[in-house]
């Protein structure tokens, strides 16, 4: 993380290296709500969710968001990283795997800053949108 | 879009009369087991969010928070309510899990977080508003993460959403 990114590395149009991640398991829910400290039981208990009219638990919004935040974090580092935001589009169903993208849209200063826009978005295997938003970077 | 009238069931569940409502600030400490054990369980690579040498040797003076764990702090606080004998925030706006949905979620950085920090979190429930003539029902919960000698670090906004069908 030493090395700060530069409006070279981060021109509009290019990609991050992708991340994938998953399938999602049971299991995993069950760790990242203890870790979460999330106490909505439709993630982790059949029951609950059968009683609310759901087919089956399924993942936080959150887990993909924190797997994204990952990818922008691993590519700039975390002390470059000023904001970060998204919808979360679609449910993440057991067993999927997600693909987080990020692509840069613009780079504009800001309060002193140079900051890069990126979109970000995470992608179940059948091409379903679980999650869009966006990431501003602060660049070297 | 119109109101649909074959839309039965439960309706209009938030307590919207707690717009611009403010919780006391709640204090918490930041436990480096709890934050290394959420980094790995994202996979994070990065040893800042794990590894107290490695943080260390890059100037920081414990292991980092990961990004998303601000929302885990807004969790907590809901706890420490509940805890301290207050009804917590997702009961004061009331919250029916059987229907909640995360819509949207927020965060912008002033600072880093680090194990070993105590923190204060306080959150506005800012707004209430409905989609699809009243089939989504959303809040808007604004927070603020601040540390008494660095000030603000985070700003979050959380969307929540009830979905009836």
């Amino acid at each position: 993380m030493e090395q700060i990114l530069s409006s070279e590395d981060a021109r509009p149009g290019s990609a991050l290296p992708e991340l994938s991640f998953g399938p999602i398991s049971r299991s995993l829910l069950a760790q990242y709500a203890g870790a979460s400290r999330d106490p909505d039981p439709v993630h982790i208990d059949i029951d609950f969710a059968r009683a609310a009219g759901l087919p089956d638990v399924f993942a936080h919004g959150m887990l993909s968001f924190g797997i994204v935040s990952r990818m922008v974090t691993q590519w700039c580092g975390v002390e470059q990283l000023r904001e970060i935001g998204a919808r979360f589009v679609a449910v993440t169903q057991v067993h999927d795997v997600i693909t987080c993208h990020g692509t840069v849209i613009e780079c504009f200063e800001r309060a002193g800053e140079t900051l890069a826009r990126i979109e970000v978005t995470a992608t179940t295997q059948d091409g379903r949108n679980a999650l869009s938003g966006e990431a501003l970077v602060a660049l070297g | 879009m119109g109101d649909n009238a074959a839309s039965a069931g439960p309706r209009g569940l938030f307590k919207r009369e707690t717009k611009g409502f403010v919780t006391k600030p709640v204090r918490l400490q930041l436990e480096r087991g709890h934050m290394r054990f959420f980094a790995e369980i994202l996979g994070e690579t990065d040893p800042v969010f794990s590894d107290l040498i490695a943080a260390q040797a890059q100037g920081y003076p414990d292991i980092v928070a990961p990004p998303s764990f601000a929302a885990v702090i807004e969790t907590m606080a809901s706890e420490e309510q509940r805890r301290s004998g207050e009804r917590p925030l997702t009961e004061v706006i009331g919250c029916d899990f059987r229907h909640l949905l995360h819509g949207e979620q927020h965060f912008a950085y002033d600072g880093l977080m680090y194990a070993g920090d105590e923190v204060v979190i306080t959150t506005l429930v800012e707004d209430f508003f409905e989609k699809r003539g009243g089939m989504l029902e959303f809040v808007v919960l604004l927070s603020t993460i601040s540390h008494a000698e660095r000030g603000v670090l985070v700003r979050t906004r959380r969307t929540l959403l009830h979905r009836f069908g």
